[in-house]
């Protein structure tokens, strides 16, 4: 699925340089689930970023099913996130003033897919998470484990290759955490995602496949777990 | 497509206050343009008005002498009747320069003149009934009466006062009536002296018959239920013939004044020149020179219209569309998370420009269509409270003075055979106050432009918003928040 290649990510911070990747080697297969550990300010969110497309490196390649993400443009990454990676936030993202449904429904606005199919891709989706009877509710209606679900019932929605997922428990409380981690769980067995979580809790970390450490920028990737 | 069109509902629906804010703005501004542009219009067209009640259909220059008091009167001599008598009768020039009929016709001879009609204006005096203390030297003398005659020029019905005037009762004046002693009269000074068709008048002690009466053209078009007021000074009383008048006040070949209308529009400015330069004592004056000199509230309100009004509007407008700009990209600058979200779902920056320019474009119709109808009731509004402007001009190119009398010492004593005659005084400086009706019409077309106006403002407002999400990193976006 994804092979890195001696990425590297620096950024101008007024006149210092910032070295947020360091000569990244990495592969992770096809559905594998890849936890990604480490203190803030090391680098995980940023690796996710590149990941994702929404971020190109300094120097290096990141390729996805062979092809160069860094080396693509602006459209072509585009039709890649919308139709491939799906991402989880930990602060959810949900759109304020639309309901669960449509909240879920924007995903698949870059698709072009008719209404109905759209309607019935969206019903699956919620009833995957267990939100069917929260499609009307606004975000600030739902609590925080149900603004969640809806967050990874959007990635989902798409029925994408990979998802990836930046502190998808950051924000909620352990029962909630546990919920959130079994519901990942199960869609990532029963779909075959390649699923890559950053996270900095160990009980998140360890429910992974493998863990890599991401210290000063650089990524070491343990044995299976 | 729907989901598009849900996101825009309900995002407009979170940002109602907002939305209502600039929508509200760029109201004021459209509504301003359309409110400006009609009270501009109804000051063009009250001013076009007034020059009609003054000047006439198809009179593109008048032509006149300055009055001076020098000036002798043959005709007043030969015909001042019942001398010695109490009071005195005449029919004299109405205090105008008199020019001869050779000197009109170098006029109509000019190269760039289509037609040109002569008028002699003349006032009729009467005694009348003295009802003041008693005059020690001339008892008995009461105010004279004054009555306006023109002596007009019968073969073109189409220049000067004949064609300000419409026959409602019996005919109108021929071209082979030129030195018949018949008459046209004014409805109103009809009623007054219980005249009518068939009636006979007398005219410097001559009898004349009435075979029509008329009323002034803008009478005609005066809003029904309103009275109308005849501009004072515009028609005269009694139409003759301009021979018969002529003969009448003893003043063979002489005029007071000649309308001319030039070939084309583009010809006036030069045949006005052409004419000063053939007769330099002249006073030739111009549709365009006089609409300049109309003061009074007509022309206040022209100032305010034509001046402060448009660049109050401009300035609106201009202030309108920054709010919008400004509120959009601030509005979008705090999107920054739902922004970058939507980029991380796949939307592409254009997609995403699309949808807040679609928002803006909402706003900016609502705005458009809540200032046009702000517009047309601002309008009426105008109208109403407006309605009765009056417009002053310098005196009227037909008649150096209005109607009426003014008691004084006879300025002339060549003309007058008393100490205490009652003389009319003339004022080259006289002005004639007219009243005007004013409306503000709106024009489809301005109320279109306008509210195009509104909308490009706010579609500017969106396009500005766009370009600051469009230019928006997705991990920026993320970072901040994430």
């Amino acid at each position: 699925m994804y092979t890195l290649t001696n990425v590297t990510k620096t950024y101008r911070k007024g006149r210092e340089t910032v070295m947020a990747l360091d000569g990244v080697d990495a592969e992770i297969g096809d559905g594998e689930w890849l936890a990604v550990q480490g203190p803030t300010g090391h680098g995980k969110t940023t690796l996710l970023q590149i990941l994702g497309g929404l971020d190109r490196p300094t120097s290096g390649t990141v390729e996805l099913d062979g092809s160069n993400l860094g080396a693509m443009p602006e459209a072509e990454l585009a039709r890649v996130r919308a139709a491939s990676i799906g991402f989880v936030f930990q602060t959810f993202n949900l759109i304020p003033t639309l309901p669960a449904a449509q909240n879920v429904e924007l995903a698949l606005a870059p698709l072009g897919m008719d209404a109905a199919a759209r309607r019935e891709r969206v019903a699956l989706a919620l009833e995957a998470v267990g939100l069917t009877n929260r499609a009307r509710h606004l975000p600030s209606e739902l609590s925080g484990g149900q603004q969640q679900r809806t967050g990874i019932a959007r990635a989902l929605v798409k029925e994408p290759t990979v998802l990836l997922a930046d502190e998808p428990t950051g924000n909620l409380d352990e029962g909630t955490r546990d919920e959130i981690l079994a519901l990942l769980e199960k869609l990532w067995r029963e779909r075959g995602l390649t699923l890559v979580v950053v996270t900095h809790d160990s009980v998140v970390a360890h429910r992974a496949q493998r863990i890599g450490q991401m210290t000063d920028g650089k990524l070491v990737i343990g044995q299976t777990t | 497509m729907s989901i598009l069109f849900t996101y825009l509902r309900l995002e407009l629906r979170h940002r109602m206050r907002q939305a209502i804010f600039i929508a509200a703005g760029l109201a004021v501004g459209v509504g301003l343009v359309i409110t400006v542009s009609a009270a501009a219009t109804g000051v063009r067209n009250a001013q076009a008005g007034v020059l009609h009640g003054l000047y006439g259909i198809g009179t593109d220059i008048t032509v006149t002498r300055p009055y001076s008091l020098g000036d002798t009167d043959p005709g007043k001599e030969n015909h001042q009747i019942n001398a010695g008598q109490k009071g005195y009768e005449y029919l004299d020039d109405a205090n105008q320069g008199l020019f001869s009929a050779s000197e009109a016709a170098a006029i109509a001879a000019l190269p760039r003149v289509r037609a040109a009609a002569d008028v002699l204006a003349l006032d009729q005096t009467t005694p009348g009934t003295y009802s003041g203390p008693p005059d020690p030297s001339d008892p008995g003398i009461g105010l004279p009466v004054s009555t306006s005659v023109d002596a007009v020029a019968t073969a073109d019905q189409q220049l000067g006062p004949l064609s300000e005037i419409r026959v409602i009762s019996g005919r109108g004046l021929s071209a082979a009536d030129t030195d018949a002693d018949v008459a046209l009269v004014d409805s109103g000074y009809a009623a007054a002296q219980h005249l009518h068709v068939g009636s006979m008048i007398t005219l410097a002690h001559h009898d004349v018959r009435v075979v029509g009466i008329f009323s002034a053209q803008g009478e005609a078009g005066q809003k029904a239920g309103t009275e109308y007021t005849e501009p004072d000074g515009a028609v005269p009383d009694i139409l003759i013939p301009i021979g018969a008048g002529q003969a009448l006040a003893g003043l063979h070949n002489d005029v007071t004044t000649v309308y001319v209308t030039a070939a084309s529009a583009a010809d006036v400015a030069a045949v006005a020149r052409e004419i000063s330069a053939r007769l330099p004592w002249a006073n030739v004056t111009t549709s365009a020179s006089l609409a300049s000199e109309i003061s009074g509230s007509l022309g206040t309100t022209a100032k305010l219209a034509t001046d402060l009004g448009r660049w109050l509007a401009i300035a609106v407008l201009a202030a309108a569309f920054a709010l919008a700009a400004l509120l959009t990209v601030a509005s979008v600058s705090r999107r920054v998370r739902e922004v970058g979200t939507l980029k991380a779902l796949g939307w592409r920056a254009r997609r995403i420009t699309a949808q807040i320019v679609a928002e803006s474009a909402v706003v900016g119709l609502a705005g458009a269509l809540a200032g046009t109808g702000l517009g047309y009731a601002a309008a009426a509004l105008l109208s109403r409270l407006a309605s009765s402007l009056t417009a002053t001009v310098a005196a009227s190119p037909g008649r150096t003075e209005p109607h009426g009398f003014v008691s004084g010492t006879c300025m002339n004593p060549s003309r007058c055979g008393s100490a205490h005659f009652y003389h009319q005084l003339t004022d080259p400086g006289t002005y004639s106050s007219l009243p005007v009706h004013f409306a503000a019409p709106v024009s489809p077309g301005v109320a279109l432009l306008a509210v195009t106006l509104g909308l490009a403002g706010a579609l500017l407002a969106g396009a500005l918003g766009g370009w600051r999400a469009a230019r928006m990193r997705p991990t920026a976006a993320l970072v901040r928040v994430g």
